[in-house]
């Protein structure tokens, strides 16, 4: 089902809450495309060592990775280190040394390039753009930042690239800028109420953070347009993944409703983890051959998974109403965790179908 | 550690990765306290309002980010209307935007306000302050802000603030972490990274709970008598048996990451059962308080 979803598609970025199993879904995706012949990169920005580990790597760095996969296509992996992209971006648009180490050491730029919040959603696009640009895969794969809530990655970059594009700001610590001319040298009301808010000298840090990004900040608003641009394009798919509990649910409803109202392409969601119970599933009859004890015990855990069923079901029934004829892809609560390639696999089984359980392993 | 222990402490932050059961330990914990005669709130930062829709019963607040800065500045600028004024001005947020840790500051700032005994009307009047923090790495930043933000700015008011934050948040008898982790393989890891990270940072991390643990329900001997019943059972108790033989791996599975999880940590860990409820509300969080009071 997948691979139909994406078949004509350059990139797909899975979105969803913490916990939920983004980097699964993500690395199951991407080996899953690979196997079907195509050129995948995955990325992500957690630093656990899972995925590398579920990919049979020791580690991830910066760059890309081959993993051997032994399917037709090709799978590259990489852990974005987002201050690391940050400096490499700055080192890029740099007009000389000079400027690229004034920004470098800067203090604000380095709150802003190490921020938890924001910096790293901010790098994912920038990273995921550049290896657009290159052209070297036919599809790549973002598994998007860990965080309490799938909307920090749509509004995180935006926050970001505003300030450090904002007029107001450049024109307000310009020397003899608006500032200055408003509220007279060095004394101004404002400069003294910020330091005495924030107990440090921000403007001297900011005017000359400013000053150096001078003309980068220009490049800087044009990336952002492109890779809003790119976003909203045919060529984009945003899978968002979620559990069948309740609050999960919930988030990933109003997910999917802001895609729409930003104009990003929806593809599909994919639910883990979902409790199943066939319906014909029984204890009756088990005591004849496995004692009263055991057969109770058995019916006690089926009242129990059916409990959990029966819950998942009625969530999933809520999303599947908001989606529409827009798919939703359900993949159980499976017997064994996944930490290798045979687990994406098992993933993918369900992701993309069927007709793999003949493929040879 | 007994639970009186951990409710003697001014500030308990609950800890652990996303989905793990944050908000339902916090929750527990507070109905945990306010039965043992605490004065208590629970929490949490951002906007989410989870809390009131899982204790009713549950003092709970929400840190509002932007409201802690409005007050943050009606403090260190002493007037109100000036805070008002500054706070509302695009310009000025944008500045301040630019301040390295600022915004984490303010908010774990707020908390350690709240966390305040009683002086007089300004006193908050509490005993213990349950923090319900965000993820893994924003809720290390939240602890670490005030150190970070010390080393720029080096003197004045906002210094000596921050100072006593942080002096605060690194005294063992006003602040515990309490570790939240599910038994499984990643939330092991990371709770095991969590504990290193936070004896590097000097905060002591007093127990861990390990939310969600299927019960026990059949020995390995039943285990193995279900796996070898044969194939002419009807359809349907084979399916049942199969229900039955997967939660009895999902059990043991946890069992093994609950044992390395000890085995890597010098602190408590306990456990809380996992619930076979589709959803968590008022009434699983009080079942759950339970067996927390009970396990601590």
């Amino acid at each position: 089902m997948i691979e139909q979803l994406l078949a004509r598609k350059e990139i797909c970025i899975c979105a969803g809450a913490g916990g939920v199993g983004k980097t699964t879904t993500a690395a199951a995706i991407a080996l899953g495309m690979a196997e079907r012949g195509s050129k995948v990169a995955v990325l992500t920005i957690d630093p656990a060592k899972r995925l590398a580990n579920s990919l049979g790597l020791p580690e991830l760095g910066n760059e890309e990775r081959r993993v051997d996969t032994g399917g037709a296509g090709e799978l590259w992996a990489m852990m974005l280190d987002a201050k690391r992209t940050f400096d490499e971006l700055i080192e890029w648009h740099a007009p000389d040394e000079r400027t690229r180490d004034a920004v470098l050491a800067n203090p604000v730029y380095q709150e802003l390039s190490s921020a938890v919040a924001g910096s790293q959603e901010y790098m994912a696009m920038e990273k995921l753009f550049e290896l657009h640009n290159e052209g070297r895969y036919d599809l790549l794969v973002l598994d998007t930042p860990p965080s309490a809530s799938a909307f920090d990655f749509l509004e995180a970059p935006g926050k970001l690239s505003a300030f450090i594009d904002s007029r107001s700001l450049q024109l307000f610590t310009a020397p003899g800028g608006v500032g200055l001319r408003v509220f007279g040298r060095g004394g101004g009301v404002l400069f003294s109420v910020l330091r005495r808010a924030t107990g440090i000298d921000l403007l001297e840090d900011l005017s000359e953070f400013f000053r150096s990004f001078g003309d980068m900040s220009q490049g800087f608003r044009e990336r952002a347009e492109r890779v809003q641009a790119l976003l909203t394009s045919p060529r984009a798919a945003f899978v968002l993944v979620t559990s069948p509990r309740r609050p999960a649910i919930g988030e990933a409803i109003e997910f999917h409703r802001r895609l729409a109202d930003a104009g990003l392409p929806f593809a599909a969601a994919v639910v883990n983890r979902v409790h199943v119970v066939e319906r014909n599933a029984t204890a009756r009859g088990l005591a004849k051959v496995a004692g009263d004890d055991l057969a109770g015990k058995v019916a006690d855990s089926l009242a129990d998974n059916r409990q959990l069923a029966a819950g998942d079901q009625a969530s999933l029934a809520a999303l599947k109403r908001r989606l529409g004829r827009k798919p939703m892809i359900e993949v159980p609560e499976l017997d064994d965790e996944v930490h290798d390639l045979a687990g994406l696999w098992g993933v993918g089984r369900y992701l993309f179908g069927r007709r793999e359980e003949s493929r040879p392993r | 550690m007994s639970v009186d222990d951990l409710l003697q402490k001014r500030l308990v932050v609950v800890m652990g990765k996303g989905g793990v059961g944050r908000t339902t330990v916090a929750a527990a914990l507070g109905l945990v306290a306010a039965r043992r005669g605490r004065r208590v709130i629970v929490c949490e930062v951002g906007s989410q309002a989870r809390l009131a829709e899982l204790g009713p019963g549950l003092a709970a607040t929400s840190i509002d980010p932007r409201r802690a800065k409005l007050e943050w500045l009606e403090r260190q600028l002493h007037s109100r209307r000036l805070a008002g004024f500054v706070g509302r001005n695009r310009l000025f947020e944008l500045l301040t935007a630019a301040a390295p840790g600022l915004a984490e500051l303010v908010t774990i700032g707020k908390v350690w306000d709240v966390a305040q005994p009683g002086r007089g009307s300004s006193g908050s009047g509490l005993d213990v302050v349950i923090l319900d923090a965000p993820a893994t790495g924003q809720g290390l930043a939240l602890l670490e802000a005030p150190r970070t933000y010390m080393k720029v700015a080096r003197a004045g008011p906002v210094h000596s603030q921050a100072r006593r934050v942080d002096e605060f948040i690194h005294d063992p008898a006003s602040t515990a972490v309490l570790g939240v982790a599910l038994p499984e393989e990643m939330p092991v890891n990371e709770t095991l990274e969590l504990e290193g990270r936070l004896r590097r940072d000097g905060v002591a991390l007093e127990a861990v709970i390990v939310n969600a643990l299927y019960p026990a329900r059949f020995t390995g001997e039943e285990a193995q008598r279900m796996s070898t019943l044969d194939g002419r059972l009807p359809g349907g108790v084979r399916a049942g048996l199969r229900i039955a033989l997967g939660e009895h791996g999902r059990a043991r599975s946890q069992r093994g990451h609950l044992r390395r999880l000890r085995k890597g940590l010098d602190v408590p860990v306990h456990t809380l059962p996992f619930l076979f409820e589709p959803e968590l509300g008022p009434a699983e969080i009080e079942a759950l308080s339970h067996a927390l009071e009970d396990a601590l």
